[in-house]
């Protein structure tokens, strides 16, 4: 499974839509609930997931979900 | 020079008429010259401060910016947030530390409150700053290369003693664009800037008049049903007074053709206490949840729930703490704090069961009621003058509760006829501002309506007009 789907499949349990559907330009705006108290909860999940931890200066950085795909894809190559 | 007084207004038609005579390339000087020749009449020492602190901003956000490795940016950063803190300590809240060294201790030595400078606006210009280093660091925005454009973000006038809390790349590239003079801008200007002054001297200040007689002696003196009226009425006058300052800085800067943020958007119809801090006092909520929440948040994840919670908790007290280092102001925050993270935690139950019981509209007017009632509740934590009074007030309203006619009769004070008239024709035109573009409104109506429209607002301004009051949030 690629990062995207791997994201797509963490966006859908964390906020319960299955109609999610995330792309590189999406932002918190595109998706209901997704606020900045429920955004802690999407990174902890990716965290856990993919197996990698974020840095506090890369968390108050991301735009959008493909920031946070290309950080992903990073950590995980290293 | 506080906004509603006659020293302002000259000073503001002296600036504007000036600014369109000069050429544009001295326009920035002008504006810079001004701007700090107002701070100056807040206090000599202001304008010497000032110019230090954005100083300070300028050097060492490029300092960040040209540094190549992570542990040097950081470095850089500490030591201009460090400058930002103790400048906003020494002159914000070395008074108040005074005051508790009286109290907690019996020293041989008296600090009285007077003797320290607070300087007004410090800590508006101290955040600015602060924002302007964190987000060079996290490479959100390039460093301002003029010092004289970064010196004006700091010290632009109609900003200066209560905000909005502006970002800088939303501010400096306004100055840097070429001033055109636009007839519709300032009738605009001006309408914003008289229905401010409106909001400020009769409403605003003619409702404090009957808060200070319940909450200023003794508030357990009155009876229930006036208690309950002032809590209101608290409400309706702080809305009106600080978005009525913010109105007329709005209108000030656009004279220059500068837009300032707005700091409100209806907040007494949020249907949260979390959607009350996206329409309240918006630049302040939305610095504290950049530069203070989301850190916390961030270190504390993997704490779950718990994490969370301490963010919001530990973020509101310093919230409150903002205010002033008084118990209230504490309990203030700690209060939104907690309903805030109550709120969230149990957001997900209470949407399910709103959507199996009850309509759209019900569950609305039901979180915009309970929101609203809440949030008067913590503005009367905000408003008494010692934390006694609260458990009075309370003590006293709840014996009441069930004796309704209390509330019918008739309370002395000081909310005469004119003034429930006005009261309900203010809260009238606020709602309506939901479904009615009054700007619009006005501009498109008949010239003798229009015309009415002003005079009725420049006679009730001139009619009511009393001293020169200061702001509430003048104080913070």
């Amino acid at each position: 499974m690629s990062v995207s789907d791997e994201l797509n499949k963490i966006f859908r349990e964390v906020f319960d839509d299955v109609s999610i559907t995330v792309n590189d330009s999406t932002t918190a705006d595109g998706i209901e609930g997704w606020d900045s108290l429920s955004h802690i909860n999407l990174i902890v999940v990716i965290e856990k997931r993919f197996g990698i931890k974020f840095s506090a200066k890369e968390l108050l950085t991301f735009k959008n979900v493909g920031d946070l795909k290309v950080a992903i894809e990073q950590k995980i190559m290293r | 020079m506080v906004f509603n007084s006659i020293g302002y207004l000259f000073f503001l038609i002296i600036s504007f008429i000036v600014f369109n005579l000069i050429p544009q390339n001295n326009k920035i000087k002008f504006l810079l010259f001004v701007s700090h020749l107002f701070y100056f009449f807040v206090h000599p020492l202001c304008p010497f401060i000032l110019l230090f602190v954005s100083y300070t901003g300028y050097h060492y956000a490029i300092r960040i910016h040209n540094s190549i490795y992570d542990n040097d940016k950081f470095h850089f950063l500490k030591i201009g947030i460090i400058i930002n803190l103790l400048i906003l300590f020494s002159f914000r809240y070395i008074s108040d530390i005074f005051c508790l060294i009286n109290f907690l201790s019996d020293l041989g030595i008296r600090f009285e409150k007077g003797s320290a400078i607070t300087l007004i606006g410090v800590s508006f210009f101290t955040f600015q700053n602060i924002s302007y280093l964190i987000d060079t660091y996290l490479e959100k925005i390039n460093p301002e290369s003029q010092f004289s454009f970064y010196a004006l973000y700091m010290s632009f006038f109609p900003k200066m003693l209560q905000g909005p809390i502006e970002r800088a790349e939303y501010l400096i590239p306004q100055f840097k664009k070429k001033y055109v003079f636009d007839y519709e801008r300032l009738k605009s200007s001006l309408q914003l800037f008289f229905w401010g002054l409106f909001k400020k001297i009769v409403i605003a200040d003619k409702f404090a008049v009957i808060v200070s007689n319940v909450f200023d002696f003794d508030p357990s003196a009155n009876q229930s049903g006036a208690l309950i009226i002032a809590i209101y009425i608290y409400a309706v006058q702080i809305y009106a007074d600080f978005s009525g300052y913010t109105d007329m800085a709005i209108g000030s800067a656009r004279l220059f053709g500068i837009e300032l943020t707005d700091n409100f958007n209806l907040p007494y119809l949020a249907v949260s206490i979390q959607d009350f801090w996206k329409r309240w006092h918006i630049t302040l909520s939305s610095w504290i949840l950049d530069y203070l929440f989301k850190p916390l948040q961030i270190k504390w994840r993997n704490y779950g729930d718990y994490g969370l919670v301490a963010s919001l908790v530990v973020t509101f007290l310093i919230c409150g703490l903002w205010h002033g280092l008084t118990v209230n102001y504490i309990i203030w925050g700690m209060f939104h704090g907690l309903f805030i993270s109550l709120s969230y935690l149990t957001n997900k139950k209470w949407l399910k069961f709103c959507k199996k019981n009850l309509n759209d509209k019900i569950t609305y007017l039901f979180d915009v009621t309970i929101t609203f009632n809440v949030i008067c509740f913590s503005w009367l934590i905000f408003r008494i003058s010692k934390i006694d009074d609260l458990f009075l007030i309370v003590k006293k309203i709840l014996s009441d509760l069930v004796n309704f006619s209390v509330y019918l009769r008739g309370h002395h004070i000081g909310f005469s006829p004119d003034l429930k008239v006005l009261f309900i024709v203010y809260v009238i035109i606020e709602l309506l501002r939901t479904r009615i573009n009054f700007k619009q409104y006005i501009d498109d109506s008949h010239i003798v309506i229009r015309w009415a429209l002003y005079y009725a607002v420049l006679f009730s301004i001139l009619n009511y007009s009393m001293d020169d009051t200061e702001f509430i949030y003048m104080q913070f």
